[in-house]
């Protein structure tokens, strides 16, 4: 499929895509046409106005938060314009000496704002197990120790 | 460009007065006082004990939807990750609650002021964070009297952030401590954690919660979401080890109001790569995995 995709070329694959949808749709119509509407189903759905919202109790969330969906012509994050060519230059950056030299030029408050700007994924859509952040991060394996004066650790966590 | 030789170590104070540090191995001295700056930078922009911060426009516009920096959006929407990974128990929400508990005002001028701190009101339950907040591309919305504070979810990802950057680095802020990289002797960076005990880390984030600082005298800083008031709980302190500081520090704060009859359990099957609990004034440590 995908050596057929690149001897076609996209436009083709675009054409054909769109053909197909067409023809996706118009067999989709004609199915809910011809499918009899069930007697005494009403025009609009009911609404049960006895079930209320309880909104003051938290709702536990064992599920994730929903992922965001790009709509199509949505505003988007109006951007610094001067920080624009500084986002591209850091992701083209490969290593963190060469991310620094590029952040030096910048406030402390740039630096907050592009740092947060570069969390945001790039164009591509990324893949759905990576979006919501409920997921357990990976676990990672830390070495325990005993804090003996020999070992005193160089910074402690502690409740501020 | 002056390097440090081996380790260098920078102690200062932000967030309400919290101890803060950040050392580093073989970087530019530019570099470390650049992070300090940035954390002054952060807090001016998101504390809600200063009217014209970021953050307190946007509570005050709540019902409206605003535009916000993509700093704030970022934390936004790290603010629900951590309500959805913690099932509502860590809830940027409860800012009313902890308002109406007399946490009105710096913690220094909380204590300093005792005398007029107000005594706890009762909010009820704090709604649940995704029903009253809306983030989008450069935009937010909160729900008409709804506010919101970021807590230690924004210091964890700020220290997160900063680790990253410097590349060989711990950096604690207020207690939420995120390290990268092998350490200046090469076994990785060791963090104190609230039992005495310490854990040697190249990647990954450490945070304490509990009810031992940040008291006044009508009561502490923690929220309970389900009720709306300080937290009735047997941990006083609890440390954990996870992915990253944020993560650390929501699964702590977690931990808190869970107790120790359920934290162990729930902080094992939500990342938590070691923890340890303090309760009853030390007479009692628990730490995991079992």
């Amino acid at each position: 499929m995908r050596r057929m995709a690149r001897r076609l070329g996209a436009s083709h694959m675009r054409i054909a895509g769109a053909v197909g949808g067409v023809v996706a749709c118009v067999g989709a119509g004609a199915a809910v046409a011809a499918s009899p509407k069930p007697g005494g189903a009403p025009l609009t759905p009911p609404v049960d106005t006895a079930v209320a919202v309880d909104r003051s109790t938290p709702t536990p969330r064992a599920s994730p938060t929903p992922c965001p969906v790009n709509v199509p012509g949505a505003a988007q994050t109006p951007v610094d314009p001067s920080l624009v060519p500084v986002l591209q230059q850091l992701r083209a950056a490969t290593t963190a000496a060469a991310r620094q030299a590029i952040l030096r030029g910048l406030t402390a408050d740039q630096r907050q704002q592009v740092t947060a700007l570069m969390r945001r994924a790039p164009a591509a859509p990324a893949p759905a197990a990576a979006c919501g952040g409920a997921q357990p991060e990976p676990m990672i394996q830390p070495d325990v120790v005993s804090a003996a004066p020999s070992t005193a650790p160089i910074t402690n966590s502690y409740v501020s | 460009m002056i390097t440090t030789p081996r380790l260098d170590s920078r102690s200062f104070t932000a967030f309400g007065g919290s101890r803060c540090s950040i050392h580093a191995v073989a970087t530019p001295l530019d570099d470390v006082s650049a992070c300090v700056a940035e954390v002054y930078a952060f807090e001016a922009r998101l504390t809600r004990f200063r009217p014209d911060s970021e953050l307190s426009r946007f509570n005050a516009a709540a019902g409206a939807r605003v535009a916000v920096s993509p700093l704030l959006e970022e934390l936004l929407r790290t603010c629900l990750d951590a309500h959805a990974l913690t099932g509502g128990l860590v809830n940027a929400a409860v800012l009313p609650s902890l308002l109406a508990a007399g946490y009105d005002r710096s913690i220094e001028k909380l204590r300093r002021d005792a005398t007029t701190a107000r005594a706890t009101v009762a909010t009820g339950p704090a709604p649940a964070l995704p029903d009253v907040l809306d983030v989008g591309d450069g935009w937010a919305r909160l729900a008409p009297g709804c506010a919101v504070d970021l807590g230690g979810v924004g210091k964890g990802w700020l220290a997160d952030r900063l680790a990253e950057r410097l590349d060989n680095a711990a950096v604690n802020l207020g207690g939420d401590v995120a390290v990268q990289g092998d350490g200046p002797e090469g076994g990785g960076w060791t963090v104190g954690l609230c039992d005495r005990w310490a854990v040697a880390l190249r990647s990954g984030g450490v945070a304490t919660s509990g009810t031992t600082a940040r008291r006044w005298a009508t009561g502490h800083h923690l929220i309970d979401p389900r009720s709306g008031r300080p937290s009735q709980t047997d941990v006083l302190e609890a440390s954990v080890v996870a992915a990253d500081a944020a993560t650390a520090e929501a699964l702590g704060k977690a931990a808190i109001l869970l107790g120790t009859c359920d934290a162990p359990r729930w902080l094992a099957e939500h990342g938590a790569a070691h923890w340890s609990l303090r309760s009853d004034g030390d007479r009692e440590l628990r730490s995991g995995p079992a």
